[in-house]
């Protein structure tokens, strides 16, 4: 590693003064600041990450349809990725993969009968959660309900 | 001559200032989104965007945007509100007859005070889904 060279004065013997201490107090300063640079840098790719969010469980009256939905408040085209859960099974009862979202817009995943299965929960895989939300809806006749995913 | 090294430090510290300076810019105004909402699945009733808020107010009043889309991104209905202090306010109310919308947008000065929701009406039935 290369260190500094101090050029502005120098002792009888020709070593520079406080060469030592200064140089050190300069590569702590500049490790600090590569350290505060590194957190914000890795903050922004955080934000930036795609990101899973679910809902709360719900159990819809029979009667109505159940689906999830996804909506991109940004600027930017994104892809999401939809599953609808149930009580009675592992794994999704509906899945909607790839669906590519544009700004300011809106998109329902495919819809279950609440009578035929039990639809509970959604899970989405979204680009970030700063521009894109996601809902378990049921809608019954004009009855409406709307679980957020956090 | 400054040294090398010197000339990073001022540089980098430089870098940070204006990195921190950005992120304290960039929270003083916050746009809210609720969750979707199904209007193109419903054919009566309506959907307006709320606000609220919880904090002081000023003589003017504190401007809030706020707008309704469809699930297209076309806006239906765009207002600025000016908030008191304790205030909650509604947005233009949308009909669900002749438009279907999916989320309201609030834009405001922070949501800490502030918050913003979907309000669906259709007789008895009412349903609020907030924002984040």
């Amino acid at each position: 590693m290369r260190l500094v060279r101090d050029t502005r004065s120098t002792t009888n013997a020709g070593r520079p003064l406080g060469h030592g201490r200064r140089t050190l107090e300069e590569i702590m300063t500049l490790t600090r600041l590569l350290v505060a640079l590194a957190l914000v840098a890795g903050l922004a790719v955080a934000a930036e990450a795609a990101v899973t969010v679910r809902t709360a469980p719900a159990e819809p009256l029979g009667g109505g349809t159940a689906h999830c939905a996804v909506t991109n408040g940004g600027t930017a085209n994104g892809t999401a990725t939809l599953s609808l859960f149930s009580f009675s099974d592992n794994g999704p009862i509906a899945t909607d993969a790839g669906i590519v979202v544009g700004p300011n817009r809106t998109v329902t995943g495919s819809a279950v009968s609440t009578s035929a299965t039990d639809p509970s929960w959604c899970e989405c895989s979204i680009p970030n959660k700063n521009d894109f939300r996601c809902s378990f809806i049921v809608v019954n006749g004009e009855n409406v309900t709307v679980v957020p995913a956090r | 001559m400054k040294s090398f090294a010197t000339l990073n430090v001022q540089t980098l510290a430089l870098v940070v200032a204006v990195v921190l300076a950005s992120a304290t810019f960039a929270s003083a105004a916050v746009t809210l989104r609720t969750f979707p909402f199904p209007g193109s699945e419903l054919f009566s009733g309506s959907v307006a965007c709320a606000v609220r808020n919880g904090g002081t107010g000023t003589p003017d009043g504190i401007s809030v945007k706020v707008n309704v889309f469809d699930s297209d991104g076309t806006v239906l209905a765009s207002d600025q509100l000016f908030m008191q202090a304790n205030d909650a306010d509604l947005g233009t109310a949308v009909d669900l007859r002749t438009v279907s919308p999916a989320m309201c947008e609030c834009t405001m000065p922070n949501d800490t005070l502030f918050t913003c929701s979907l309000i669906y009406t259709n007789g008895p039935i009412h349903a609020v889904v907030p924002s984040q």
